[in-house]
């Protein structure tokens, strides 16, 4: 079921096309800098738990690569997405809604840069990398925006994959292999998007019914919501402490996991728990707190395997 | 003041407005453009400094 009728009217009525042309800063925002960080610091933190060690350079135009690959599906999102971005409080300054960028030029934009990460990246380290990385840029823009977004309420549980590839590309460009690692990197992320993106579309329900996205909240309701938000949790409570006991993280680790994971749970209930008229405050607060989570989570995870490499308490 | 005066006066404001436009436009594009070169730039920066360090100091051995 299409929800939006395909790409039409994407330009709002009454807005002007930009007559002074983009500036270098209307590109860099199609590049979604804060996402893009996200996935700098993901594919980073798989890089650096790899086994294998590698050479800073490579190791910098790897992340760079990764990072204008991440960038460059933004882009073909904010192409595609141009029409609903319009009618969303959240979106609706973006530059090719506003007029101020060319929809078309956003396509070229996006796709030069994704073949140009990709070759980068499969150049720089190993070929798995580079395909893992234009798999990624597909599922983001083809699976998740063309196909998901539109069509069904699942679809940031499906598209979540998407933002969890990072984690493991960063280790797959080091060893050129995918092991149980960075499956967990992967399946951490892969669990955190659901609660973190459901907590966001609770409060900004109106703008998704407004754009008619399929949203969790907007089709099964705010109940139903909540408590996918918990199971979910619980979810990624448990999967963030795999870590432990699958041998590659110490207990370090596991309390600051196991202290955060049960913040989200906390969180989680509580949201459950609310009545209507502070929901959208503590869905609010989830939404941040799970930011913060994921970053505690594998910074944790980074720096004690860090310090444990450097003998620093030997 | 006239008619025709008035009218002079608002068409000299649309026409600096105008003037003013295409000086952001040129400045914009000039913007872009340097940008771009820039891009392209550090694109074959990189192969080149990717390049060193892939061959290291085999770079150098080679029958003259």
């Amino acid at each position: 079921m299409a929800y939006v009728d395909g790409n039409a009217g994407t330009k709002p009525k009454g807005i002007a096309h930009g007559v002074a042309g983009a500036s270098v800063g209307d590109y860099i925002e199609l590049l979604k800098p804060r996402v893009m960080s996200l996935v700098v610091f993901t594919a980073l933190v798989g890089m650096l738990l790899a086994p294998s060690g590698v050479h800073p350079v490579i190791g910098l135009i790897a992340i760079v690569s990764i990072a204008i690959g991440g960038g460059a599906s933004g882009a073909l999102n904010m192409w595609y997405d141009a029409d609903i971005d319009a009618l969303m409080s959240r979106t609706k300054n973006r530059p090719i809604p506003v007029g101020r960028v060319d929809k078309s030029h956003a396509l070229v934009f996006g796709m030069f840069l994704s073949v140009a990460s990709v070759i980068l990246l499969g150049v720089t380290t190993n070929w798995m990398a580079g395909g893992l990385l234009a798999f990624t840029i597909f599922f983001y823009v083809v699976i998740y925006t063309i196909w998901l977004k539109r069509r069904t309420a699942q679809n940031i549980v499906i598209g979540g994959a998407a933002g969890a590839f990072p984690a493991m590309l960063g280790w797959v460009a080091v060893t050129g292999a995918v092991t149980i690692e960075p499956f967990i990197l992967f399946l951490i992320v892969f669990l955190w998007t659901p609660p973190h993106f459901w907590a966001l579309a609770l409060y900004k329900k109106g703008d998704y019914e407004a754009a008619n996205i399929p949203m969790l909240p907007n089709v099964a309701g705010e109940r139903t919501t909540q408590i996918q938000i918990v199971i979910y949790s619980l979810l990624l409570g448990i999967s963030s402490l795999l870590p432990v006991f699958l041998g590659f993280a110490g207990l370090a680790y596991g309390v600051v996991a196991g202290g955060f994971g049960l913040g989200m749970i906390g969180l989680s209930i509580h949201l459950f728990a609310t009545s209507k008229n502070l929901m959208r405050a503590r869905a609010r607060r989830l939404f941040s707190f799970s930011l913060l989570y994921l970053f505690i989570v594998f910074l944790a995870l980074l720096l004690e395997t860090l310090i444990i490499r450097s003998n620093f308490f030997s | 003041m006239t008619e025709q005066t008035k009218q002079m006066t608002d068409k000299q404001t649309v026409e600096t407005e105008i003037d003013e436009q295409e000086q952001l436009r040129l400045k914009r594009q000039r913007r872009r453009s340097i940008a771009t070169a820039l891009g392209l730039v550090l694109f074959v920066l990189t192969f080149f400094v990717l390049t060193m360090v892939r061959m290291g100091p085999d770079l150098f051995v080679r029958p003259l």
